[in-house]
């Protein structure tokens, strides 16, 4: 139940690594936390300066250079409150990184930060399909626990069937015992 | 060798014999052996396994005046210490039992390594 995901270390490198499935679930889920937690502090932003927020008539023709620039705004923003957020997460553990444990370890903020603007519909979805492969898994192992057990169950059941039919050509081999009264 | 005489109804159904280890993990297989009044072979009434501990005998009339033997081998699963086991032949009339004794022959003990055989002779009075 391993997947080659990727680690960020300590150095910033990037190791390609066996990580285990559960803890990716737990990376994504904590992902999806940062990423909800800064939608919501970007739309206190965007309650806080309209314009963030795009024309108020959508009929009404934007400026695609106006547009363009409020778009990249909102990116960094983005970014710069879902680091915020996970620097707070990360408060016990020297502000910088968040210590996930595992297979997967410590994990920079400024990662957290990147990854949490994709948004938490984004999140969402990935979290639902990487439950949906774990379930395949376990699926596929109990499969395999059950293929085995009814192995060595045919196996046990034709050692047996093979000494009792040894047994019964045995006492057939011999005349048939005498009665004793 | 002691034989058991086991009352039936002349009247009655068929008559089955039941051998099994009942609450023993050890299979048992063997056969069961049909002779006439005056002791010699008649012919093989059937055979049981473990997962087949049933055998018919017949109706009350083409038994009666016979005599049945069980010969039959416990098979040793290479248990050490030895583990006790136990078998029960029980004779039913209709699916009704009639008689459910432990053969003195080999019937109860400790087993092993080896295989242990077991004998049992009954007949029937009407």
């Amino acid at each position: 139940m391993v997947l080659i995901a990727v680690r960020a270390s300590r150095n910033f490198g990037l190791n390609l690594k066996l990580i285990d499935m559960t803890d990716i679930t737990k990376l994504i889920s904590l992902i999806l936390a940062i990423s909800v937690a800064g939608e919501r502090l970007v739309m206190l932003f965007k309650t806080q300066f309209p314009w963030l927020a795009g024309a108020p008539n959508a009929t009404q023709a934007a400026d695609p250079n106006v547009e363009k620039k409020r778009k990249v705004i909102l990116m960094l923003l983005s970014f710069v409150c879902c680091t915020l957020t996970a620097i707070l997460l990360a408060a016990s553990n020297g502000y910088w990184y968040i210590n996930l444990g595992g297979s997967i370890g410590e994990v920079t903020v400024f990662l957290f930060g990147l990854l949490g603007t994709g948004g938490s519909a984004f999140w969402t979805s990935i979290l639902g399909y990487v439950k949906s492969v774990d379930d395949i898994k376990v699926q596929q192992k109990l499969q395999k626990v059950m293929e085995t057990q009814e192995m060595r169950f045919s196996i046990n059941k034709a050692r047996l069937e093979s000494r009792a039919d040894a047994t019964l050509r045995q006492m057939r081999s011999v005349p048939p015992p005498q009665f004793n009264h | 060798m002691k034989t058991t005489t086991i009352k039936i109804n002349a009247g009655g159904g068929l008559i089955s014999v039941n051998v099994s280890c009942p609450g023993f993990p050890f299979p048992i297989v063997g056969l069961i052996y049909r002779y006439n009044a005056d002791g010699s072979y008649d012919q093989e009434a059937g055979l049981f396994t473990y997962n087949s501990p049933d055998v018919n005998l017949g109706a009350p009339t083409v038994i009666l005046g016979k005599y049945f033997r069980v010969e039959g081998a416990v098979h040793a699963m290479g248990d050490n210490p030895p583990a006790p086991y136990k078998v029960v032949v029980t004779v039913s009339q209709d699916g009704t039992p009639l008689s459910s004794e432990v053969p003195e022959n080999g019937g109860s003990g400790n087993i092993g390594g080896t295989d242990i055989h077991f004998r049992y002779q009954f007949t029937f009075q009407p």
